[in-house]
């Protein structure tokens, strides 16, 4: 039984809110089905793969299992895939599809790993498709063997990126404010982990008030603002630790919402001086800061469009928090969020099609999205305090921080779009105001 | 010269609200998060991926300013309160803000040696960057006021810390409500015979 022809391209209904380019011709016969909306899953069969352990590798447990776990865990979060486990596939033993088919599975996905002779991990990612019986694509990764888990990531991107149509978003890190302590005296310091939430580990220490992490599109440098002896200021620093911090020389005022450049020559901020706060743009290289927004009331949470041409923002200049696009120059600032609901913390899709923001309204703060000229706006949240959304590289997923009634300590959480996935990122204790990194170099 | 310094208190809401607050504080040490106790900071410096990284030992909680605030009970016998509330969303001063100020400025008039901060909080429904920024036009509200009664301006530093320093009070609206606050601080002089008079309460 072959696939039917008429499965659509992925998220249909959603590139038309999307207005994406033409939807690429189906000529993969592997896809998820979105009809009117809601996914029919595809079903796609994961089985763990036997192998010795490797060193370095899930702490001594079988590498073909412990990888094979994580590319579950990567579809399942799409909310697009049904993942069958089956049965594990020994190695070097070929893999028998007619038993795949009669459980149901559509595509199955053979990881297998081994060292190579430098000492890193090799894992081979197979795509087959199962009821076409031949092997779709296929990816070989090395990875050292301490970043173990990205060779897992790579292969479920692989696997997305064959059955959606777009890249997959699994080998990225989140940058956040990690927090301890009760509400009223929080401890706070600068963290990164996996986009799973795995391998999460401090890139500041916890002496100082700090927050509003942001990467650098490469993910090589991190900026954020910090408060030292009654000042706030903003500091730059490379996103492996080895390098000293940058302490930013800015005009005088409070400085917050540090936002570098796609090219990351330039970072944008808001000023606060005088009760005001507006926009300015500090040259990385030369050092020169200039204003871009003026007047009074409060413009602040700059994010880049993606060639960095233009800027979006927010401003209560109306008498309530909306949001704006200007160009980089911040001539021609035109509103585009109009209705009763406040917006806020406008973040631009690395797609360029969607603006994510917080929609402010008085019994509930959640996340939305519209396109850039405001219009087909929508909420995608329904929590307490859903707030600061920040965009996958893929453009296909969100993570934002999401509070309760409850004093208990903040969450972040991620909701995969076409799909609704949605699910809390584990990372050790508390987090907010996560950044979604691009795809790692 | 040393001593111990006592952080600033809100006399001024403390007998009306001392009931509340002793509930807030049987509540603060009772509360439960919603996944049992979170686990202590696990963070290590390495690169490794760690699936359960050590626990780090807790440490005490320090304020914002690093160096303890100069004794103040002159300050706030004479003043009344060290903190001022706001509306929701404003920077105005009502009466009531501007009475607790005037007390504030005759003391540093008198005083003109003592530098201190104006710090303007706000409650943490506001979105982070507007409560930066709502924070810094509180802060600078109290301080033309301060201006305004001839204090110099060089005694004042200005602050804003958002929303990350909010209180916590018995109801969630009683909390948001008190969380809207500008606080004076002083700051600690360097000169030992300025203090003296301070410590002696004068």
């Amino acid at each position: 039984m072959r696939i039917p022809r008429r499965f659509l391209a992925i998220m249909m209904a959603f590139h038309t809110l999307a207005t994406c380019a033409a939807a690429k011709a189906a000529d993969a016969p592997l896809r998820v089905d979105i009809t009117q909306g809601k996914a029919s899953l595809l079903i796609v069969g994961v089985p763990d793969v036997s192998s010795a352990t490797i060193a370095g590798v899930a702490d001594g447990a079988a590498a073909g299992e412990a990888l094979a776990a994580v590319v579950r865990a990567d579809l399942s979060s799409t909310a697009l895939y049904r993942i069958l486990r089956g049965k594990p596939v020994e190695p070097g033993a070929p893999v028998s599809l007619p038993a795949w088919q009669s459980i149901g599975a559509q595509a199955l996905v053979v990881g297998r790993p081994s060292l190579t002779s430098d000492g890193k991990l090799a894992y081979e990612c197979l795509l087959y498709d199962v009821f076409g019986s031949k092997q779709d694509a296929s990816r070989f990764i090395v990875v050292p063997v301490n970043q173990w888990r990205r060779a897992a990531h790579q292969c479920a991107d692989m696997v997305f990126e064959q059955t959606t149509g777009d890249p997959g978003h699994f080998d990225t890190r989140l940058l956040y404010v990690a927090e301890s302590g009760p509400r009223t005296d929080r401890r706070r310091s600068i963290a990164i982990a996996d986009y799973d939430g795995a391998g999460a580990h401090a890139v500041s220490g916890s002496d100082m008030l700090r927050g509003m992490p942001r990467f650098s599109r490469d993910a090589r440098a991190v900026a954020w603002m910090e408060l030292a002896n009654d000042t706030w200021r903003l500091v730059l620093a490379p996103a492996d630790g080895e390098a000293r911090l940058r302490k930013l020389q800015l005009p005088e005022g409070q400085p917050s919402a540090p936002r570098l450049s796609p090219d990351g020559r330039r970072l944008a901020f808001a000023l606060a001086r005088n009760g005001d706060t507006n926009l300015w743009i500090f040259d990385l290289t030369t050092g020169q800061a200039r204003q871009i927004t003026q007047g009074i009331g409060i413009d602040t949470n700059p994010d880049w469009s993606p060639d960095g041409s233009q800027i979006v923002f927010e401003s209560d200049r109306s008498g309530q928090q909306q949001i704006y696009i200007m160009a980089s120059d911040g001539s021609q600032q035109k509103r585009i969020s109009f209705g009763a609901v406040g917006h806020a913390e406008p973040a631009w899709s690395p797609r360029g099609d969607l603006i994510a923001f917080t929609g402010i309204a008085a019994d509930a703060i959640r996340i939305g999205v519209m396109k850039t000229d405001g219009s087909s706006e929508r909420l995608l949240t329904d929590g307490w305090q859903d707030e600061a959304p920040s965009w996958a590289p893929s453009g296909r997923a969100l993570v934002f921080s999401r509070t309760t009634r409850d004093p208990a300590l903040p969450e972040v959480w991620e909701l995969s779009l076409p799909g609704g996935g949605l699910r809390r990122v584990l990372v050790p204790g508390g987090a907010s105001q996560a950044d979604w990194s691009g795809r790692l170099p | 010269m040393t001593g111990r310094f006592i952080p600033l208190r809100i006399r001024r809401v403390l007998v009306p609200a001392s009931v509340v607050l002793g509930l807030a504080s049987t509540l603060a040490g009772c509360q439960r998060p919603t996944e049992g106790l979170p686990p202590a900071p696990v963070f290590v410096l390495d690169q490794e991926p760690v699936p359960t990284p050590p626990p780090q030992a807790w440490r005490a909680p320090t304020r914002v300013a690093e160096v303890p605030p100069v004794t103040d009970d002159s300050f706030l016998r004479y003043s009344g309160s060290d903190t001022v509330l706001f509306g929701e969303g404003s920077a105005d001063l009502d009466s009531d803000a501007k009475a607790i100020l005037l007390r504030q400025a005759e003391w540093l008039a008198r005083h003109d040696k003592v530098r201190f901060v104006l710090e303007g909080h706000c409650d943490d429904r506001t979105t982070r960057g507007q409560a930066f920024a709502l924070g810094n036009a509180r802060a600078q509200a109290m301080r033309r006021f301060m201006q305004a009664q001839g204090i110099d301006d060089d005694r004042i530093v200005v602050l804003s810390l958002g929303r990350e320093l909010p209180v916590l009070a018995g109801t969630l609206e009683e909390s948001r409500r008190m969380s809207r606050r500008g606080v004076t601080r002083l700051l600690p002089n360097t000169d030992a015979d300025q203090n003296s008079g301070i410590f002696r309460g004068e």
